[in-house]
């Protein structure tokens, strides 16, 4: 399946910083189209009947979450696009908003309207400060041209923590506190930012909005798989000749995007949606990027055969236990065993007991952390396990090994 | 599956089952009898009934079934942190928290599943690696809550050390209450009760991850300036963490003043909103923030110090202690490293002589090591202060550098 531009339509086409060249482009189109012709129900049932998934790694059906809050009780609601994008290997919303900020303006409006939310902000990491200009000035164009009416939009930046991308700390950050995960339910369509009813949306998955409501949705559902409508910006790093982002057609494979488009030469090792995403061997390279098989928020890191997989395991727990935000136990505690267990096994000192303990503790981590950072985590590590169980076990083997000869 | 899935599928089934509810409870509101509706549900396979708005713990208690929970304590709002209380509810792949989870009509739910008996076992034996201190021989050990759930639940000497136990010296400067941080599990329940309870708001959690701490003021040692005599939290405090000193046990306290017990509590002020954007600020115009600072930021949105504190030590972009003048924070994220950011690292030693987590003499940079900054395709690469250096090489260093000189 091909390349094909929806989100990065205009990327390297419109002037991020000039208004009138986005309108050139169709550019606030679709706002007025909604505001004029639709309803806000309708326009929540265009996004339903488009299969819209979001794009910020769970896929969960934009629509639906849309209307939640919409039926939510109070008069209060807020819209989040979430510009966090703290995953290991992701960069594409950077991008995005690099080249084109005014259509996340319009996806913003757009959604606003839906959900009845008089207030947006966009939660920017504060790696990205530089961006924060482009977004500024892309909102205040919009609303000198008359576009967002009373439409508030914020941008808020972070401070430095990977877990505040996750929709309940994110929250939590945004009201001056701590990056703490909060439990669910209640979810944030119900009870979210100040108690009110809030949608958090990814930034491409707003990207999207514009160009659903122009164009209808029987034709961004024609676009992809049964469960997967629609392109994916994907992020492509690590051993690959062109890393960067790329924007396929939902269903294509892993090898178009990994070996065709990004030149991928000697891959043996994958890992597909970040550090809470899937590691697998390089042999799954025919399977479809989709939400049913494997896709994530769409970072692709390759590894290349004569790369030392168990330090790069070892190095990813590190991310896992410094971003922790440290409140619930099996993450907070559970993380930082899995750096010490992985570390030793990766300086060759572990033992065969070992795996078995980190096998127990993934189980443990995934069926109880309070957010996605442990669950993901502990994927992390049961791919790690399932797929690559035989390297863990031959540097156990070296080890007892080399302390045998050590033995006088 | 990418993990985020399951929380999306969770989100899913109970996005039906909310349609379900509202319409049930918008048929109930035409028959007039919306309050307390009965509810009907099995756990540990027998059937009992319950009360809309109870959680899944109320409900099981209410017939007689235990729960061990932990964070969680009767009068204080459920945070949902320690995890002992999970049990397994048929249809959900996870465990869920039944301090916090509102029951349902209809759910099925096993409080001692294997897999929950399991689970509770891992948690206590996480809890315990880093309770250190002298338990054993403490005559306190008895009134351990949690040495006694981790009998409850047959947790045995943990599986696996850490690589740094958290410990912290005795606190011993306050005349009532001391505290033990080495002690302490971070159950969050002497934060909830000074906050709901007390109403002094004095505690607060600091730090994140593996290195989070229940810190006074600017993580002081409990003193009597800010701490009186109520010590409700020693009352409250699952471990020998906090205690009351001398030879008081813990509930055999004197009366504590009640005076001060079951205000109402303090409406939520959006003001706080601004805490985050002023630390930021400060961070930018002094280069960290500063103790000063700290307390005027309080004061001005009506915090206490050991809030700001704890905010600001969460995030690894604002700094409590002095900074050099620009900060280089090269990224040791996976896409990086496998571009050979560790010789990035070592050219920036060399330039400028320092190692990553110091600053040089002359204040003129910060150096530090971070996770991803998004520029994957241009790895390895570094931030210095706001911008972006990406494609590194050796030789490419020096000259960046000197241009901040
Ligand atoms: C640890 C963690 C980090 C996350 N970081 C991000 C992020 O940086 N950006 C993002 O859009 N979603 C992130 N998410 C997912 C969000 O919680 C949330 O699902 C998403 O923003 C919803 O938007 P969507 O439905 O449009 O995808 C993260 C989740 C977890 C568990
Ligand atoms: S008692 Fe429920 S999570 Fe701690």
């Amino acid at each position: 399946m091909p390349e094909k531009r929806i989100v990065l339509r205009n990327c390297g086409i419109v002037n991020p910083r000039d208004i009138n060249s986005y309108l050139e482009k169709e550019g606030f189109k679709a706002l007025v189209k909604a505001r004029e012709e639709m309803d806000p129900e309708e326009v929540i049932q265009e996004i339903k009947s488009s299969g819209l998934r979001g794009r910020g790694g769970a896929g969960f059906p934009c629509g639906a979450k849309w209307e939640l809050a919409r039926k939510s009780e109070g008069q209060e609601k807020y819209l989040i696009c979430n510009a966090d994008e703290g995953e290991m290997g992701t960069f594409k919303d950077r991008f995005i908003i690099q080249n084109d900020p005014f259509s996340l303006v319009e996806g913003i409006a757009i959604a606003a309207y839906g959900i009845g939310a008089d207030n947006a902000y966009v939660y920017l990491r504060a790696e990205y400060r530089f961006l924060a200009d482009l977004i500024k000035n892309a909102i205040h164009q919009a609303k000198e041209k008359g576009f967002l009416g009373e439409l508030n939009i914020v941008v808020r930046e972070g401070a430095g923590s990977y877990v505040c991308g996750e929709e309940s700390a994110l929250m939590n950050s945004i009201e001056g506190r701590r990056g703490e995960a909060r439990f669910r339910p209640p979810f944030p369509p119900q009870k979210g930012l100040w108690g009110k009813p809030t949608v958090i949306n990814n930034v491409e998955t707003l990207m999207n909005v514009p160009p659903i409501i122009l164009k209808g949705s029987s034709w961004f559902r024609s676009i992809g798989t049964d469960e997967s409508k629609g392109t994916k910006v994907f992020s492509v790093s690590g051993d690959v000749e062109r890393p960067g982002v790329y924007e396929l057609v939902l269903g294509s494979s892993l090898r178009e995007l990994t070996v065709d488009l990004a030149g991928a030469k000697n891959g043996a090792a994958l890992l597909v949606g970040g550090a809470a995403g899937r590691l697998m061997p390089f042999s799954i390279i025919e399977e479809p990027l989709s939400f049913e098989t494997i896709l994530g928020a769409g970072a692709v890191m390759v590894f290349d055969k004569d790369r030392d997989i168990i330090e790069f395991i070892y190095r990813t727990s590190e991310f896992f236990a410094e971003e922790s935000c440290g409140k619930c136990t099996p993450c907070r505690e559970g993380t930082e065993v899995m750096v010490e267990i992985l570390g030793r096994l990766a300086r060759g000192e572990g033992a065969e007991a070992d795996i078995d303990t980190l096998n127990d503790l993934s189980k443990v981590m995934a069926a109880t952390s309070l957010c996605g950072l442990g669950q993901g985590a502990s994927t992390f590590l049961m791919d790690a396990l399932d797929h690559f169980r035989k390297d863990f076990e031959s540097r156990v083997d070296q080890s007892l090994f080399l302390k045998r000869l050590r033995v006088p | 599956m990418p993990t985020h899935d399951k929380v999306s599928g969770e989100l899913t089934s109970f996005l039906d089952k909310a349609f379900q509810l509202k319409g049930l409870r918008e048929a109930s509101v035409e028959k007039g009898n919306d309050k307390m509706k009965e509810i009907g549900v099995v756990i540990d396979g027998v059937k009992v009934s319950a009360h809309e708005g109870m959680t899944i713990l109320e409900a099981a208690e209410q017939s007689g079934i235990s729960i061990p929970t932990l964070c969680h304590k009767k009068g204080l709002t459920p945070i949902g942190s320690c995890r002992v209380c999970v049990v397994e509810l048929e249809g959900s792949g996870r465990l869920v928290g039944s301090c916090h989870t509102p029951i349902e009509e209809g759910m099925v739910i096993y409080t001692r599943s294997p897999k929950v008996l399991e689970a509770r076992k891992m948690i206590l034996e996480l809890l315990l690696v880093s309770h250190t201190g002298s338990c054993v021989t403490d005559p306190g050990v008895a009134e351990c809550e949690l040495h006694q759930i981790a009998a409850e639940v047959e947790a045995g000497f943990p599986r696996f050390p850490v690589r740094g136990p958290r410990f912290y010296p005795v606190e011993e400067l306050n005349p009532y209450v001391q505290r033990d941080m080495s002690k302490c599990i971070l159950c969050y329940r002497c934060i909830r009760v000074c906050t709901e309870i007390a109403q002094e708001n004095l505690y607060s959690m600091a730090y994140r991850g593996f290195n989070s701490k229940v810190i006074v003021d600017f993580d002081e040692h409990l003193n009597k300036e800010v701490c009186k005599d109520c010590g409700v939290c020693v009352e409250y405090c699952p471990t020998g963490a906090l205690r009351w000193r001398g030879s008081v046990r813990k509930g055999q306290a004197r009366e504590v003043s009640k005076h001060r017990i079951q205000k109402a509590l303090p409406t939520e002020d959006k003001k706080r909103e601004e805490l985050l954007g002023m630390l930021k600020d400060v961070q930018k115009s002094i280069g960290f923030v500063s103790r000063e600072s700290m307390v005027e930021i309080a004061q001005s949105i009506g915090l206490t110090l050991s809030e700001v504190y704890g905010v600001a030590t969460f995030y690894s972009f604002i700094s409590v202690k002095p900074m050099g003048k620009h900060v280089i924070r090269i990224c040791k994220s996976v896409p990086c490293y496998l571009k050979n950011a560790a010789m990035i690292i070592a050219s920036v030693e060399e330039e400028i002589g320092i190692k990553p987590g110091e600053t040089t003499e002359d204040g003129m940079f910060s150096f530090e090591l971070t996770n991803c900054i998004g520029a994957c395709d241009q790895a390895p690469a570094m931030l210095v202060d706001d911008e972006v250096f990406g494609n590194l090489t050796p030789e490419s260093i020096p000259k960046i550098l000197k241009s901040y000189h």
